[in-house]
């Protein structure tokens, strides 16, 4: 026998007796240790002990060992000044001889096992935390790391952006709210409420809110979880995610003072109670989407007068940062066994600010699963810590090795009025980072601002007063109300303007130089304005209703646009009512946002080209991916006579078709195009054309269909000086309405990614020598039609491409997405194909409908249960617009779209 | 090429009686084969266009004239607001 220590209680109410323990060991004498934390029993932080996080019984003298057993009981002083821990961890040392002459020292707990070191919990008589009993995330999707994206369940990309809500940090219940009512709760305290969330959420646009948290009263107040959930829930409600943030342990901590003499109450590194802290809230939140983990705000190399700081003193920078890394693999792992889905934030060294020294490496090569690094961003002209120039930012946290591997994300950053255009250009380099570039995903996960409650501040705040009858005065810190908005500072404006162009999707952003000082006004750009041809708007955040306004000294006209795409709006003709010559053209949202408007000479004919879209205008229109949409001028009839296309007589059909089909491709659930929207130059060619044969570029087939001939296309467009990656040939028809597509052709001979299907190697290649084409009705016969066709000519001869899935015929072409089983009825393999490392299911029942018991084929898992295969026989899917592209077909063709835009 | 609508299934079957589902589905299947063989082998496309047209002939002689029937009844343009023009 050794020794071994009991505490009489495990849970001890903090304002009742002080704890006692039971001793039991064959030695004679024993002494008692009780701390805030477990670190403090190794000897080597001897230094750091005092009164307030540690008690020794040695104090008292060696405890008495009778029949192999002591009792301890915590004298009342260490009690006073311990009790304010929400856990009290000890162990027992004992030994034979008196104090000076130990023998035989046994402990119960050795100092370097102190993780294991057991704790009495303080809490009031029946505290239970309670449970979550219902599901807060609403409609909010998991997120996860795939590779430097953060992407959500349907594997787009998602971008974060938000604002940090301080206040449930430092907030105590019973305190005033912003109105000066005291309130029960840390939450009513800090005055956050619904109406503030849909505030931030709503009217701000913010898509993730960082919650600073207060250690102590998470883990000890039934309250405070309750009233998390409620933020959770309310922001969910929203659209919000929200990033419960470890900021304070607890209110009574010092850790030295801040350089403007200010204490500073943000702990240096996490301590024991922070892993029960982190497995507490992710066993608590392990169903819930919405909630997200940052693990620790500021990391940072204790303050020189910092008392309260447990760590060892370590050498070098080096060293410091190996001990936050040590803690970040531990949280992780308590985080991700309680919660294996959960998603980490990880604070850079240094305040946060240097993310030089990440990932985090794990064993074997391997780096932390599921996170993304988080930097805070300050002004600071500090030598060795400028953060004033993207230069810097590009050293700290921006720079290529972490951002092209993982996510980063911005936890902080804000300033003050005198920093606008130090934040204004910080903005722009975020944006920069969080769109597609040339196919390529730059790292930005998102951020979010700091902060709505606390400097420097996103909203004004002002200070309420009051006497109450003894005569005291009482203050409190309110909001300022500009009827029932908060009232942003000059930073806020600039945050909050950047928020309300946040893009529907990531590539959807627009350059910040678009915005007016940061006031939430945007610039447009547009097409000609010719009467009765394509007239296009490009510009950000385009909302559905949103109108143009064309005005001249003596008129207006309101013109409703047929497609309104977050990035275009598209007025198929534009009306005759538009005056001729010199007009004002703007647009105005619903939310009565308007654009600066823009001076365009309105001409009375139409012209035979378009662009509607530019494209990615950093390189020239050539190497731009292009869709083009042209008036099919002859059609090949099934005897092999020639006829004029009907299309050619009816110009306002052309343009309805390709509004309609421009709402199919980018307008539509299955989001493959959507990230790259900003990147895809769109043109449209209506011209008429001698009948003859090398300008039929569409004939007849069986079964009432019309086929597109792409080896005449491609001459036909080299011919006009055109050129394309996908050609939609429009035609009209009484006989042969059906559309039909053929993929591209690439060329060989231009740079290829090598990718692997089933251990075969292909190749994507930048360049095509003869477009992918398809014969589109016009009017397209359904709202898919157009997305369905382009899938079909998106892929490539004999690098892989996409089959319709309602034929059970063996395909001819090598198709990524149809498979065929041994005999007709075998069971579906689990396993339906690798494709560039990756292993992707089958899915085995074929839209939840099952496969007929005749057939041998069989397909990729869905993206989601509830969204049938866009390329199946979706009229029996009941809506058609709820089809998707099947996860491996996604994957594949946007790994050929961002080859292709990266030339 | 999308599927045909059950409409347009169910038009072609009723002015073509001597048709099976199983046979429009196996001339559906030829005609996903024809248009992925004119990308590769020219010869077995015009097989195939020969013999969709035979089977075109023997089982759906009237499979155009059902399939207009169809499209005749549809709006010209689909279904959905947002009409253009001035507001």
């Amino acid at each position: 026998m050794t020794v071994r220590i009991r505490a009489e209680r495990p849970t001890v109410d903090p304002t009742g007796p002080p704890p006692a323990f039971t001793i039991r060991t064959d030695r004679q004498f024993c002494e008692v240790e009780v701390t805030c934390d477990p670190v403090l029993f190794n000897g080597a932080l001897a230094g750091r002990r005092r009164p307030e996080n540690f008690s020794t019984s040695r104090d008292e003298g060696a405890l008495a060992v009778r029949q192999g057993r002591a009792r301890y009981q915590l004298d009342e002083a260490a009690w006073r000044a311990l009790r304010r821990y929400p856990y009290l961890y000890y162990r027992a040392i004992a030994y034979d001889g008196p104090l000076p002459r130990r023998q035989r020292e046994e402990e119960s707990l050795a100092a370097h096992d102190f993780r294991q070191a057991p704790a009495i919990y303080l809490a009031p008589p029946g505290t239970r935390l309670p449970p979550v009993r219902r599901r807060l995330s609403g409609n909010l999707k998991w997120l996860r790391v795939a590779g430097n994206r953060l992407v959500d369940e349907d594997d787009d990309p998602v971008v974060l952006r938000g604002v940090n809500l301080s206040g449930m940090e430092y907030t105590d219940r019973g305190g005033l709210d912003p109105t000066g009512v005291r309130r029960p709760t840390s939450r009513e305290a800090a005055g956050i409420t619904r109406e503030l969330i849909r505030e931030i959420v709503r009217h701000w646009r913010a898509n993730i809110i960082r919650l600073p948290l207060n250690q102590e009263w998470a883990l000890t107040r039934e309250d405070y979880l309750a009233n998390l959930d409620r933020i959770i829930e309310w922001a969910a409600a929203e659209g919000a995610y929200t990033l419960l943030d470890l900021q304070w342990f607890d209110t009574h901590r010092e850790f030295g003072h801040l350089a403007d003499g200010r204490v500073n109450r943000v702990p240096p590194m996490p301590e024991e109670n922070s892993v029960r802290l982190w497995r507490l809230l992710a066993a608590r939140y392990r169903r819930e989407p919405a909630v997200l983990f940052d693990l620790f705000n500021e990391p940072h190399v204790p303050l020189a007068d910092d008392q309260a700081a447990l760590t060892p003193a370590l050498a070098t920078e080096g060293e410091w940062v190996d001990h936050w890394h040590s803690w970040v693999r531990r949280l992780e792992q308590v985080i991700h066994r309680e919660h294996g889905r959960a998603l980490l934030f990880v604070s850079g060294w240094d305040w946060a600010l240097n993310l030089r020294h990440f990932p985090v490496p794990l064993p074997g090569g391997r780096t932390l699963p599921n996170a993304v690094y988080a930097a805070h961003v300050y002004h600071h002209t500090t030598p060795g810590r400028s953060t004033a120039t993207p230069a810097d930012w590009d050293h700290w946290f921006g720079f290529p090795r972490l951002r092209e591997a993982h996510p980063i994300f911005l936890t902080e950053w804000g300033g003050e009025a005198a920093q606008l255009r130090w934040g204004l250009e910080l903005e722009q380099y975020l944006r920069d980072l969080h769109r597609f570039r040339q196919g390529v995903w730059p790292g930005l996960a998102g951020w979010t601002a700091w902060s709505w409650a606390d400097r420097p501040l996103l909203v004004e705040r002002g200070t309420g007063s009051r006497t109450l009858p003894n005569g005291t005065q009482v203050t409190w810190r309110t909001y300022i109300l500009d009827g029932p908005h908060h009232r942003p500072t000059e930073f806020g404006e600039l945050v909050k303007a950047a928020l309300g162009t946040m893009p529907a999707f990531p590539r959807l952003a627009f350059a910040l130089d678009r915005l007016r000082g940061g006031r939430g006004r945007f610039f447009i750009t547009a097409t000609p304005a010719r009467r009765e041809d394509f007239f296009a708007v490009q510009g950000h955040d385009f909302t559905p209703g949103t109108r143009v306004l064309f005005s001249t000294p003596g008129a207006t006209v309101w013109v409703a646009p047929r497609v309104i795409l977050p990035h275009l709006l598209l007025v198929p003709q534009l009306p005759a009512a538009v005056p001729l010559g010199e007009v004002l053209c703007e647009v105005v949202r619903p939310d009565g946002v308007r654009s600066d408007p823009i001076r365009l000479v309105v001409a009375a004919a139409p012209g035979d080209v378009s662009e509607i879209y530019p494209g990615d205008e950093s390189k020239p229109a050539a190497r731009r991916f292009t869709i083009l949409f042209l008036a099919n001028p002859v059609v090949e009839t099934r005897t092999g006579a020639v006829a004029a296309d009907p299309l050619l007589a009816r110009r306002d059909r052309f343009h309805r078709a390709v509004a309609e089909a421009l709402r199919s491709l980018f307008g539509r659930r299955e989001t493959l195009l959507h990230p790259y929207a900003l990147d895809i130059r769109v043109v449209a060619r209506f011209a008429p054309e001698a009948v003859v044969p090398a300008h039929a570029l569409c004939r007849q087939i069986a079964g009432a269909t019309m086929e597109a001939m792409r080896p005449r296309v491609q001459a036909y467009l080299a011919a006009k000086g055109l050129s394309a990656d996908v050609c939609f040939v429009l035609f009209h028809s009484a006989s042969h309405r059906r559309s039909s597509a053929h993929r591209t052709l690439d060329d060989a001979a231009s740079a290829g990614r090598r990718f692997l299907y089933d251990q075969v190697e292909y190749h994507h290649r930048r360049r095509a020598r003869e477009p992918g084409v398809v014969a589109l009705h016009a009017p397209p016969a359904s709202v898919l039609t157009p997305l369905h066709e382009l899938i079909h000519a998106l892929g490539e001869r004999d690098n892989g491409g996409v089959t319709d899935l309602y034929v059970d015929s063996p395909p001819v072409l090598f198709s990524v997405n149809r498979k065929r089983r041994a005999r007709a009825g075998g069971p579906v393999p689990r396993r339906f194909a690798d494709y560039d490392g990756q292993s992707y299911a089958s899915d085995p029942r074929r839209d939840g409908r099952g496969y007929p018991a005749s057939w041998r084929s069989y397909h990729p898992e869905l993206i989601h249960p509830r969204f049938p295969n866009l390329m199946d026989d979706y009229y029996y899917q009941g809506a058609m617009t709820r089809c998707r592209l099947d996860r491996l077909t996604l994957k594949f063709l946007r790994d050929r779209l961002e080859w292709k835009l990266g030339r | 090429m999308m599927a045909l609508s059950p409409e347009e299934r169910a038009a072609v079957l009723a002015l073509n009686p001597q048709a099976r589902p199983q046979d429009l589905d196996r001339f559906e299947a030829l005609l996903v084969e024809r248009l992925e063989a004119a990308e590769v082998d020219p010869a077995r496309a015009q097989a195939l266009d020969r013999e969709l047209k035979e089977m075109e002939a023997r089982l759906f002689p009237r499979l155009q004239e059902a399939l207009q029937q169809v499209w005749a009844r549809q709006p010209e343009e689909p279904e959905e607001p947002g009409e253009p023009g001035v507001a």
